[in-house]
């Protein structure tokens, strides 16, 4: 009769739940939104960047923390933890219209750039404070941002890589603020390997940019054309589309790009060397500029094509600055576990990949530094980057 | 009716009204009345060339030393040189005023002040700003646009949307 009467208890229980739980749940509010864009665009109404310079020298590291400038972060808290959400996001769309073709507007990175300086100076004043685990999660809030920020278009990877400099700048410093400690970096490591993939690369920004071009050399795209040089008005030099347009000449303009596109794609994916490839890119750029000067052929390629040789450098470093931080966090780890720096860089390291060898490694009195040994062609510098030890 | 008559009929008039006899102008009576007057002018026009018209070997020169420029329209070749230098100087304007020179300002391209924020944050403004400027180029255009875009209000309370949304600040607004 118990046994009876339990099943019956049961049964009703369960009728019951089957019969309010999901409207219970459906009642409940909406979960949070997954596009991380949703969110960033929320923090973006939310916020006021500060134009003093100051904001800018302490988000570089060069100024200590102000009273301004932890009232400006007390004023953006809210404007913070928006983006911290999103940063947590694994999907981002931006909506953007990719239809409008080169008139496309981009108004999210500029706030972008501006957000990552805000997260970034938190993570200053968070180290500033001691916090140094807390603003090493800022710091890779920060590059997660980055990462959203995306590749789509040339210039999104060039903001991208921007901001991702910020962030590592600022992770080597607060790295030198505190004695290494083998746990932390083994979580920064992972951290940082789980952040930057996938790695970011210019080729699908070509791709989706040469479609679009080529859209848009077409008669019945006639005004956008126009109206995307319009935006190329404030350089004097610039080529400049002939009053009259017709379907020969947009026709020529066409094979053109589409020829001048597939070499440099080609020369990028080769297997040649940074030296190379930015010898050759170098080489294509210039005589493109000079036929579009003397013909009209080259007119659109001149005005729509990327500076490549320039954006090929900017990755180049990105990746070598991505890659000096990991072979530090190596020589770091090796401090923390054996309390003396090595005395050489230990073999299998990530290489400069302006010369594909290892990173020129010399201890100096604060730490150590870490030196390319092939220079950037296009600025014309080799680059080194310093770690402080404590 | 000329001007000439009109003021031959003035003179007339003038006439009638003083005494009928033409005003004649005594020097030598006029320097004996004043003498006192007379010399204290005389002496200031020998002094520095301040003052009344002197006669001596400065008169044709200015104070800074050079011929003075009344000296030089009244030679016969000053005046030629003045009128070919006028008429050279107004060719010369007329010219580069008329003339079709490469250097001539033409209407150039839109300055950056007067691109609209969406001129300005569009691919190929990006575009542009780093192919001239590299990523500081990029950068510029990046701040120069957030600049033109903001400032944002840093919180809008739901309250201050209500009194937008009616109108009407001190009433009370329920939904």
């Amino acid at each position: 009769m118990k046994a009876t009467t339990g099943l019956i208890m049961v049964v009703v229980a369960g009728a019951l739940w089957a019969c309010f739980g999901p409207v219970a749940s459906a009642a409940a509010y909406p979960p949070d939104p997954d596009n991380a864009a949703v969110l960033y665009y929320q923090s973006f109404l939310l916020y006021n960047a500060p134009t003093s310079e100051s904001f800018d020298d302490f988000v570089k590291g060069k100024t200590g923390p102000s009273e301004e400038i932890k009232q400006c972060l007390q004023t953006g808290r809210t404007t913070i933890s928006y983006a911290l959400l999103a940063a947590e996001r694994e999907h981002c769309d931006w909506g953007l219209v990719y239809s409008k073709g080169f008139s496309l507007v981009l108004p999210h990175l500029a706030q972008c750039r501006s957000l990552s300086k805000l997260l970034l100076a938190d993570a200053r004043l968070l180290a500033s404070e001691g916090n140094y685990r807390k603003a090493l999660e800022r710091c890779l809030s920060t590059k997660k941002l980055a990462r959203h920020v995306g590749d789509e278009v040339v210039i999104s990877l060039l903001v991208r890589h921007a901001i991702d400099a910020l962030a590592d700048d600022c992770i080597r410093d607060i790295l030198g603020m505190t004695p290494p400690d083998p746990q932390t970096l083994e979580w920064l490591k992972g951290q940082l390997a789980a952040v930057s993939a996938p790695q970011a690369s210019f080729a699908k920004g070509l791709k989706y940019e040469q479609e679009m071009a080529l859209e848009m050399m077409q008669m019945d795209r006639l005004p956008e054309l126009r109206e995307a040089f319009q935006g190329n008005d404030s350089q004097p030099t610039a080529p400049r589309l002939p009053a009259k347009i017709d379907e020969e000449f947009l026709a020529k303009n066409r094979a053109y790009y589409t020829r001048y596109m597939t070499t440099m794609q080609a020369t990028l994916a080769g297997p040649r060397s940074y030296a190379e490839k930015c010898l050759a890119l170098r080489t294509m750029q210039t005589q493109m500029t000079q036929e579009a000067d003397k013909k009209t052929d080259a007119v659109a390629t001149a005005v729509l094509v990327p500076a490549l040789g320039r954006v090929y450098g900017i990755e180049v470093k990105a990746q070598a600055r991505a890659n000096a931080l990991r072979v530090g966090l190596e020589l770091l780890t090796a401090k923390g576990q054996t309390g003396k720096l090595p005395e050489r860089l230990p073999v299998n390291m990530l290489k400069d990949p302006f010369s594909g060898q290892d990173y020129l490694y010399q201890k100096t009195a604060a730490g150590f530094l870490l030196r390319c040994q092939g220079k950037d062609l296009d600025k014309d510098q080799v680059y080194e980057w310093e770690f402080k030890v404590k | 009716m000329s001007e000439r008559k009109d003021e031959k009929w003035l003179d007339d008039q003038l006439q009638r009204a003083v005494d009928g006899t033409t005003p004649v102008f005594d020097a030598q009576a006029w320097k004996q009345k004043y003498a006192g007057e007379f010399e204290a002018l005389r002496s200031r026009g020998r002094g520095v060339g301040w003052g009344l018209p002197h006669h001596n070997r400065r008169e044709d020169l200015d104070r800074w030393g050079k011929p003075h420029p009344t000296r030089i329209l009244r030679s016969s070749f000053g005046k030629v040189a003045i009128a070919a230098a006028i008429m050279v100087t107004a060719g010369i304007l007329l010219i580069g005023h008329l003339w079709p020179t490469t250097d001539k300002p033409t209407p150039g391209p839109q300055p950056m002040a007067q691109q609209s924020p969406a001129q300005m944050v569009s691919m190929i403004s990006l575009s542009t700003a780093f192919r001239s400027g590299g990523m500081e180029g990029l950068d510029r255009q990046c701040e120069r646009a957030l600049e033109r875009l903001g400032p944002r209000p840093t919180s809008v309370s739901m309250q201050e949307l209500l009194k937008d949304i009616s109108g009407k600040g001190q009433e009370r607004t329920s939904i």
